[in-house]
């Protein structure tokens, strides 16, 4: 250390404590206000009317946006759970190192693509190469590559978790690996991969890009998964406050602040599994 | 055009009509692709379309326009003069204030206040900048030769040059800045009053300052009846005419010749007659409502009707 | 091999399959774009679609065009490139002095809680942030910050203006560092509390003030930290739609000051997709291809610095 008066060393102390503290209030603050704003938005121009009826951003109300958001992150989920807990598998159960580290690999560089290079993606080959359209499908297979990386990482964590003696019990005992795989390692494991999953539920309800160009819209709900088209929430979002209109910008506020609860709910009971599964384990 | 047919669905009894919003280049592609039996745009089909699918027909069915909108604090309630020469160096950034010797010499006795002009453009390819960048093709040279026109053009050079989504975007952005300009369609007259936002009166090719209204855009539609080919596809910007407003276009439906059946043919052929007829599609309780234009008369008995006429069932 | 080796062994290419085919595809639409605009599309900000209206021709290498079509990328690549650098350069001391003091100054639980809480608002949806930007950053922009540091800050050539709009590289800059923050925070909180634990003790013993601590261990976790600048770079390199709403849609020209609009490669992807339908060469398609893959490359290249300064990738709400 430099050879200093103790005195100066004391002011340096609490300069750095003060900004320290200063700045991270500040900033606590901020994205505090963020939120008041926007929660502050909704309550201005709600009315209940909006999360039961449908709507298209300029009248009408929000259902059809929620049930679509549902819809497209829960579909994705699906996708990106399957490709996910296998990805995991391969990983921990079934690899060989020499592909593990090219599938730890793609799976980084799928987490690091920008959400329009996914939706670009999506766009080019499956609305128009493969010929789906705007749609429920196209939405959510673009939506699922970046839901991913989440998946895969959750599951591998949730099996590696899982204590090598009970598997190793299995193994003894004559089970195959797959039976291992199956009926120990995915359900001790199913805790902390259905919590990773609500989490990369919650993230994939809140994304645009990737679904501007392939989910459409839609001012009701859509018919199939290919065919018609996909409202969801944070079009309204995007929609609305581009609009001159009061009841436009009062539906975008409520469509923010339905996401945002949803997700904080989501994340909370996404926690929530965790630690309960922690404790059991 | 998406709420022109919601309210005619509504309301033609003859046949059944559900529509779909979508932007004028999938209205085309639709209709050529046969996945709609009428595509709505209010852009006609390129050269290179009508060469690709010579079995499409483009059929005017009514006249939109467009208001040169803008937010200037305290002048709201004034219709500047402003001409195309002068809106388009105010879009290249050679006119930069408010109070620029140009404007104010087509506002003499208007306090212009010396202020940067924020120009606003369309980000996404539309009618509404074909509309306005032809009206600025046939009235400047310069224009012409640089930037052209089209739904979407090489906008000139200009840092203030801001960008809207969409009509509603663009009067987000007038709203939300004061001392910008852009161009809006009239259908969204309503949302412009609301927002306060000022509009101005254009200087047309016979050098006088007009208003848009419906006459003044009927006059400028007139003015091409011996101009419009027979196929229907002209632009109609920067009309002839002494009290013709020079931003306008014509709304096309794009149909195929030959349709599947001929009771669809017919179906098709009894709407769209309906559709242009006075007292049918085109009376003022459609057309007013929403800011649309009917066609003439003599327009629709010269070119309309021909060409729904070439419309059949399978040969 | 067994059948489910079989199973687990060919799903799990899939990631890998989809990575590989974005790639590909990418630069199978990107193709008739890059020979046809060339090294032009690097070094100019022009984006000039051509008369569309018009039939298309051809160009170098037999590519199609509408006439006079020239596209250039390079006031997406700056704007995207000096947007991200001034959320970054706030970010950086941001996330330093709110994990020193977060670690050194803060109780534990407490610590533990604002943690958790910066992390939560990693989850909050991009268009929410544009939302916030666009009904209160940017006219609180425009009333109250642009004409005080027009004229504090005006010697300064840049800073000068005259602001014109509350939208452009602000405003944006502004919402990418809320949403880089969590991100940056949590890797760069988590190793300095890690050092801590065990370095903490023996230098206070050693009559070290807790700041000088902290400087000791910020030291230390120098890598750590640059890594995890690089990983909230790449964020803020992709972030789509809050910059798309508050970045003001330059285009064709560079911008003049800090006040000016402004336009990112993501963004104009996202708003610019739509003129390419109706482009019939086709060209505007390709265009706008190889802005996404010049963006992909950037976003991978900062991605991979990052993990392999960190070992971490960053994803969004995960550090709970």
């Amino acid at each position: 250390m430099k050879d200093r008066s103790a005195g100066r060393r004391y002011l340096l102390d609490g300069i750095t404590r003060f900004a320290g503290l200063a700045i991270s209030a500040a900033l606590l603050l901020a994205l505090l206000l963020v939120l008041g704003y926007v929660f502050l938005g909704a309550g201005v121009g709600f009315n209940p009317g909006m999360l039961i009826s449908t709507g298209n951003t300029t009248s009408g109300g929000l259902l059809n946006a929620i049930v679509g958001t549902w819809l497209l992150a829960g579909l994705a989920l699906a996708f990106s759970a399957f490709v996910g807990i296998f990805v995991a598998l391969g990983l921990t159960q079934y690899g060989g190192s020499r592909t593990s580290s090219l599938q730890r690999v793609a799976i980084d560089a799928l987490a690091a693509l920008p959400s329009m290079v996914l939706g670009l993606f999506g766009y080019l080959v499956f609305v128009i190469y493969l010929r789906m359209g705007f749609s429920l499908l196209a939405g959510s297979l673009t939506l699922s590559l970046m839901m991913l990386p989440y998946l895969a990482k959750s599951a591998e964590t949730a099996i590696s978790n899982v204590p090598k003696e009970f598997s190793e019990a299995a193994y003894a005992l004559g089970a195959s690996r797959w039976q291992v795989t199956t009926r120990v390692l995915l359900r001790f494991a199913k805790p902390l991969i259905i919590s990773g999953a609500l989490l990369a539920l919650s993230i994939g309800a809140g994304e645009t890009a990737q679904l501007l160009y392939t989910a459409g819209w839609n001012p009701g709900f859509p018919t199939w998964f290919v065919g018609s088209q996909v409202g969801y929430l944070t079009y309204v979002v995007w929609a609305g406050i581009n609009q001159p209109s009061e009841y436009s910008h009062a539906l975008a506020f409520a469509a923010s602040a339905v996401l945002i609860g949803t997700i904080l709910a989501l994340l909370a009971v996404s926690k929530w599994i965790e630690n309960k599964g922690a404790k059991n384990a | 055009m998406y709420p022109l047919f919601n309210e005619w669905a509504a309301n033609y009894s003859r046949a059944v009509i559900t529509t779909q919003a979508t932007g004028s280049g999938t209205g085309i592609s639709e209709a050529i692709a046969g996945t709609v039996i009428i595509g709505a745009s209010d852009a006609f089909m390129t050269n290179a379309q009508v060469q690709a699918h010579p079995d499409m027909l483009n059929i005017p069915i009514a006249i939109s326009s467009q208001y040169v909108a803008y937010n200037i604090p305290g002048l709201n309630s004034v219709h500047l003069v402003l001409s195309g020469p002068v809106i388009a160096a105010i879009y290249n950034g050679s006119i930069r204030y408010w109070d620029d010797p140009a404007i104010k010499a087509l506002n003499p006795g208007v306090n212009l206040p010396h202020q940067i002009i924020v120009p606003v453009y369309r980000t996404d390819g539309s009618g509404d900048t074909n509309m306005f960048t032809l009206f600025l093709s046939r009235s400047d040279p310069w224009w012409n030769e640089t930037v052209g026109y089209g739904t979407n053009v090489n906008w000139p050079k200009n840092p203030e040059l801001h960008g809207g989504v969409g009509n509603s975007g663009v009067i987000d952005v007038l709203s939300s800045t004061p001392y910008s300009i852009g161009y809006v369609a009239m259908t969204y007259t309503a949302q412009i009053e609301s927002a306060g936002l000022g509009y101005a009166a254009l200087i047309n090719r016979a050098g006088n300052a007009v208003l848009p209204s419906v006459q003044t855009v009927m006059n400028a539609a007139s003015q091409y009846l011996n101009q419009i080919p027979p196929d229907g596809r002209i632009g109609i910007a920067f009309a002839p005419g002494s009290n013709s407003y020079p931003i306008a276009t014509f709304e096309y439906v794009i149909v195929k010749k030959v349709q599947p059946s001929s009771a669809v043919a017919n179906a098709l052929k009894q709407f769209l007659t309906w559709a242009v007829s006075p007292d049918g599609g085109s009376a003022p309780q459609y057309m007013g409502k929403l800011d649309l234009i009917p066609l003439p008369q003599p327009v629709v008995q010269k070119v309309v009707i021909p060409l729904i006429d070439q419309i059949s069932g399978p040969q | 091999m067994k059948s489910d080796e079989l199973l687990v062994k060919t799903v799990s290419l899939i990631p890998f399959v989809f990575l590989a085919a974005i790639f590909v595809f990418l630069v199978y639409q990107a193709v008739p774009s890059i020979f046809y605009n060339g090294l032009r599309f690097f070094t100019s900000y022009v984006w000039n679609p051509g008369m569309t209206f018009e039939q298309p021709v051809k160009g170098p290498f037999g590519f199609e065009a509408s006439p006079g079509a020239t596209f250039g990328v390079l006031l997406f690549l700056f704007g995207t490139l000096i947007t991200s650098a001034l959320a970054i350069s706030l970010v950086v001391p941001v996330t330093l002095l709110t994990s020193v003091a977060l670690a050194l100054y803060v109780p534990r639980p407490m610590a533990k809680v604002i943690s958790s809480s910066l992390q939560l608002f990693a989850a909050v949806p991009s268009v929410v942030y544009g939302l916030w930007g666009v009904s209160f950053l940017e006219p609180a922009l425009l009333k109250y910050v642009f004409p005080w540091s027009e004229t504090a800050l005006g010697f300064i050539p840049w800073f000068r203006g005259p602001a014109t709009s509350g939208s452009g590289i602000v405003a944006s800059a502004s919402v990418l560092v809320l949403m880089v923050l969590p991100i940056t925070s949590s890797i760069v909180l988590d190793t300095f509390m890690t050092y801590q634990s065990r370095l903490q003790a023996p230098i206070l013993s050693l009559g070290a003030t807790k700041a000088e601590t902290g400087f000791v261990i910020l030291r230390l976790i120098k890598r750590q930290v640059i890594g995890a600048t690089f990983l909230g770079l790449a964020r803020a390199l992709g972030e789509t739609m809050a910059v798309l709403m508050t970045c003001g849609g330059a285009i064709n020209s560079m911008p003049s000051s800090i006040y000016s609009p402004v336009n990112t490669m993501a963004a104009a992807i996202a708003s610019l997709l739509d003129s390419a339908f109706i482009d019939p060469s086709g060209m505007t398609l390709s265009a706008l291809a190889e802005v996404g893959l010049l963006l992909m490359v950037i976003s991978l290249a900062s991605s991979a610095i990052g993990k392999a300064m960190t070992g971490r990738v960053a994803l969004r709400g995960e550090v709970l």
